[in-house]
């Protein structure tokens, strides 16, 4: 049974559409960030190994660099997503002022809060749904670096620049 | 009682909505709101509903309006504020959620009496449809006062007709209804009290029974109040075909 989120969005605004272009977005955002990190991890892991005659060896000491710069801009979709949903609200609103004044009405109920939440609630959800997107993303890169890259070959810290992760 | 004290609108550039404008009406009254274009008819109006800022004061029952008692005022508007996607029944289950005194038993009974469809989208109804819908929800709502801003703007005659009958027939006696229009010969059997307002103050404020007594139609009270004056189409005429000559 689908559940019946139309109450978290402005009255009779097409409320399934926009989770269908949402979870859309969502999917790109996800492709683009794990192909975004899977070509750097590949050559990084590429990097370990020289040729000795014909078979690749691993070269003594050297390790793929730190966990977020491999990452390093592969979230950037989901912040674009995240920025869309931002401005949501904006339509949300601008809904009430199309072929006629609902705003009228959504103003003047009893429930002080009930346009507010109808503008805002869709969104909030939908920008939860990227936050946890993003973080299995995430996790899911990390685990394919930590699982990918042969034992003893992972920097000291595989965390080292993880400010620069959203840049 | 709802009650205007001292009410005054400016709007952003500097005109005067409403000036300095008392006005106080009793349960019950049924008072038609006149005045020409920019008079402040619906600027009274979106001032007692909380929907333009103003100052002054405006009470219900010695009450400021808030969210604890808007519910005991409902508008149709000839703008509409309606949803145009949602079908009837749709209004009618949201509006039952937001307004514990809903009359289902009216709204269903009007929306049988003028035909209208339930699950047809508001938006693909007919002009004249579109405004019997906007006054059936705020018949339906469960208030006690009614503000109706020009609500019959583009029925035919038969339609607005119908609706000052049903409304007579239906309205319970602490019903309230202020009814905005220009159509003043038409609302004057309706209509219980006329308030005329002219550059948003109130210029007549007068009871049907009041003008029987004196032997005068409202129309003519009205014209007296704005000075009509009577012979001025048959002047500019005159002056146009002189200037023709």
């Amino acid at each position: 049974m689908k559940p019946d989120l139309s109450r978290l969005y402005p009255l009779g605004w097409p409320w399934q559409r926009e989770l269908r272009y949402t979870g859309l977005a969502l999917g790109f955002a996800a492709l683009y960030a794990f192909f975004r990190f899977v070509f750097p991890m590949q050559k990084a892991i590429n990097q370990l190994y020289q040729l000795q005659g014909q078979k690749r060896v691993l070269i003594p000491g050297a390790v793929v660099p730190p966990f977020p710069t491999l990452y390093q801009g592969a979230a950037a979709g989901f912040v674009l997503v995240a920025l869309c949903l931002i401005l949501l609200p904006i339509f949300h609103y601008r809904w009430h002022y199309q072929g006629s004044r609902s705003i009228y009405l959504m103003r003047r109920l009893p429930r002080r809060w009930e346009l507010g939440r109808r503008c805002l609630a869709g969104p909030a959800l939908e920008l939860v749904c990227t936050a946890l997107c993003a973080l299995a993303m995430l996790l899911l890169c990390f685990l394919w670096y930590w699982l990918f890259t042969p034992a003893g070959h992972l920097p000291e810290d595989v965390w080292a620049g993880i400010g620069g992760l959203l840049c | 009682m709802l009650s205007l004290y001292q009410v005054k609108k400016t709007y952003l550039g500097g005109s005067r909505a409403l000036d300095t404008l008392d006005l106080s009406i009793g349960p019950g009254e049924i008072v038609g709101l006149f005045g020409e274009n920019g008079a402040g008819k619906t600027t009274l109006m979106k001032c007692v509903l909380g929907l333009l800022r103003y100052s002054g004061v405006i009470t219900l029952d010695e009450e400021p309006i808030t969210p604890k008692n808007i519910a005991r005022l409902s508008f149709a508007t000839c703008e509409h504020s309606y949803f145009p996607a949602l079908s009837a029944a749709a209004h009618r289950d949201f509006y039952r959620s937001m307004f514990p005194n809903f009359r289902e038993k009216r709204f269903a009974a009007l929306m049988e009496f003028f035909e209208l469809p339930t699950r047809k989208a508001i938006r693909g109804f007919s002009t004249g449809q579109k405004n019997q819908f906007e006054v059936i929800l705020a018949l339906s709502q469960g208030a006690d006062y009614i503000l109706m801003d020009e609500p019959f703007a583009g029925n035919d005659i038969f339609n607005r007709e119908d609706f000052y009958k049903v409304l007579l027939g239906i309205l319970e006696p602490h019903e309230t209804i202020l009814l905005s229009t220009h159509l003043v010969e038409e609302v004057q059997h309706f209509i219980g009290r006329a308030v005329l307002l002219h550059k948003g103050k109130v210029v007549g404020d007068v009871t049907t029974s009041q003008l029987e007594d004196e032997g005068r139609t409202l129309m003519e009270y009205v014209k007296e109040t704005y000075r009509y004056q009577a012979d001025r189409v048959s002047r500019a005429l005159d002056q146009l075909t002189q200037e023709e000559e």
